[in-house]
């Protein structure tokens, strides 16, 4: 079960001579799991989560969801994507059949319809009076928020995001990331494409990095930190550059009172303090 | 340089975009402006070079009126704009001929072109990408691009509108570095962002809400202001512990704060204060 990448190679149409947009890629994502795609623009992210739903088929190796083969049509009812700019997805004449559109192309008609567009909306806590008013009546966040619950209302096992907080402000940002924690709550998989770690890092359960097509780093958030294969937030650059003048700090820090509480071990006389309470030496003062 | 009075601005469907806004920039200023989604930042700054021309009030640029039409060639070639997207911008097959595409147009001789799109794209860091397409860029080297646009039309001020929104914090160091060497060249600079830690060095900072200037001050002061994250700002981790330290008796000079180098020398140079 979960999402299986084996000996994935993948290069755009006309552009073969160049290097590949994806290299020899393997990788594995379990069902329920929280997953983290990261590694800088033009790295393959979104080229790799493409395959994940049959949107891009494998110029070699294989991709199989809980063993399905994604050229199988359950694939894309079981894996739903929400791109970058999602609020330019939008197309009918009205929020209704906006979420109604993936679920109704499934066959699924009458109450459960109804109820599944409903339960969509509730979800991204948008109101029902809005269901007659037309996508494009709304403002971009909104837009947004339409897009992901017409994902929703399709019930995914698996559900991909690239880029989703891109442009938000911290607001609409805190609360995006707050729905997809209780979407992974009810056992959804996800899988978040995204060069803002700091934010999104904390929610994960496993990281993968990627460079020029190829993965070069899998495994979780802590041991992410601890290699800095990626860019990380300003403040583990922070402690990074400390250590690199010679302190021996936690690099595996999220909030400012936690880098306090670590920063005070550059204190010289606490150290001293701290290491005598522990076993009795004197450590010598590194200045 | 910029004067801007009583500056109101509604959208077509008669929102209010801007609401009274008065704020001088001077010139060599580096001015923050930050605020949540839909607070007018962008709107504002679109009457800098005259995209939007005011409803009521005046804008003006060097005293030139932003509503006078015979004005705006000549206040385009003093106020540049760089945007989110670099994608949309691009006009040229490769990128120096896309850099060129400013100055040319200002009719320059060829050999004041070739310089200026040389020394825009060394501050940038492009120099070995001259004679790749646009396309083939990534984010960060678009973004990039874009800035080299901008630089070689040696434009007094330089306005950026969200451009770090879609890079990674590579390449967000990156854009840092660069307006640094900007403010080294005494040019103005109109920064919006939602990203506080980007604008740590500026000289001043207002923060924008429902169409108005809420408050404003250097970014230090600013940034204790226990009101930011009621207009929707965040204060990110590494400020908060900026602020903590202060309060310990640490003294930053903020306007070095631009690399997270100086930030660490700061910091290991008085660690005993912690």
């Amino acid at each position: 079960m979960g999402i299986k990448v084996e000996n994935l190679s993948y290069s755009y149409p006309g552009n073969q001579k160049r290097k590949p947009a994806l290299e020899n890629v393997s990788l594995e994502i379990a069902r329920g799991e929280f997953a983290v795609i990261s590694g800088t623009s033009g790295a393959g992210k979104s080229t790799l989560i493409k395959h994940f739903n049959g949107i891009l088929t494998p110029e070699s190796g294989r991709v199989t969801v809980d063993g399905l083969d994604t050229t199988s049509r359950e694939v894309r009812r079981k894996v739903g994507m929400l791109f970058q700019h999602s609020q330019d997805q939008l197309f009918e004449e009205t929020i209704y059949k906006e979420i109604a559109f993936g679920p109704s192309n499934f066959g699924i008609r009458g109450e459960e319809l109804k109820e599944r567009v409903h339960d969509a909306l509730s979800f991204v806590h948008l109101d029902t009076r809005i269901l007659n008013r037309s996508p494009f009546s709304l403002s971009g966040g909104e837009k947004r928020r339409v897009a992901l619950a017409g994902i929703m209302a399709l019930r995914p096992t698996y559900l991909v995001l690239d880029e989703p907080t891109a442009g938000l402000d911290p607001e609409s940002r805190t609360k995006l990331l707050g729905r997809l924690q209780n979407i992974h709550k009810k056992g959804v998989g996800i899988i978040v494409v995204s060069h803002n770690m700091e934010e999104i890092l904390p929610f994960a359960q496993k990281v993968i990095s990627m460079e020029e097509g190829k993965i070069v780093f899998t495994g979780s958030p802590e041991e992410y930190l601890r290699v800095g294969h990626s860019p990380v937030s300003l403040l583990t650059r922070l402690i990074k550059e400390l250590n690199r003048k010679g302190a021996n700090l936690r690099e595996d820090i999220f909030t400012a009172e936690e880098a306090l509480k670590e920063l005070q071990k550059l204190r010289p006389e606490k150290e001293r303090e701290i290491s005598e309470k522990i076993d009795g030496t004197v450590m010598q003062e590194n200045v | 340089m910029i004067r801007i009075e009583d500056l109101s601005y509604n959208f077509p469907d008669g929102t209010q975009g801007l609401k009274k806004i008065n704020l001088e920039i001077e010139r060599g200023e580096f001015l923050g402006i930050v605020g949540r989604n839909g607070s007018g930042k962008s709107t504002l700054v679109r009457h800098l070079n005259g995209l939007l021309k005011p409803m009521e009030g005046k804008v003006s640029i060097n005293g030139m009126d932003t509503a006078d039409p015979s004005n705006l060639l000549k206040i385009r070639q003093t106020v540049s704009m760089v945007f989110q997207n670099p994608y949309t911008q691009f006009v040229g097959t490769t990128l120096e001929e896309d850099v060129a595409f400013g100055p040319e147009n200002l009719a320059l001789p060829p050999k004041e072109i070739r310089e200026r799109v040389d020394r825009a794209l060394e501050v940038v860091g492009l120099d070995n990408f001259k004679n790749h397409s646009p396309k083939t860029l990534s984010g960060g080297q678009s973004q990039c691009a874009a800035i080299a646009s901008a630089l070689a039309m040696k434009s007094e001020c330089i306005v950026f509108d969200e451009i770090t929104s879609m890079l990674d914090s590579k390449s967000r160091e990156q854009i840092r570095e660069i307006i640094q060497k900007l403010r080294g060249e005494a040019r103005t600079i109109v920064y919006v962002t939602h990203r506080l830690e980007e604008i740590l060095y500026a000289d001043r900072i207002i923060v924008m809400d429902r169409g108005e200037i809420v408050r404003e001050g250097k970014p230090k002061t600013v940034f204790k202001d226990p009101d930011t994250e009621k207009f929707g700002l965040e204060i990110p981790p590494v400020v908060e512990l900026l602020n903590s330290l202060e309060s310990r008796g640490f003294s930053f000079d903020w306007t070095r704060l631009y690399s997270i180098e100086n930030l660490a020398e700061e910091i290991w140079e008085s660690r005993w204060k912690i």
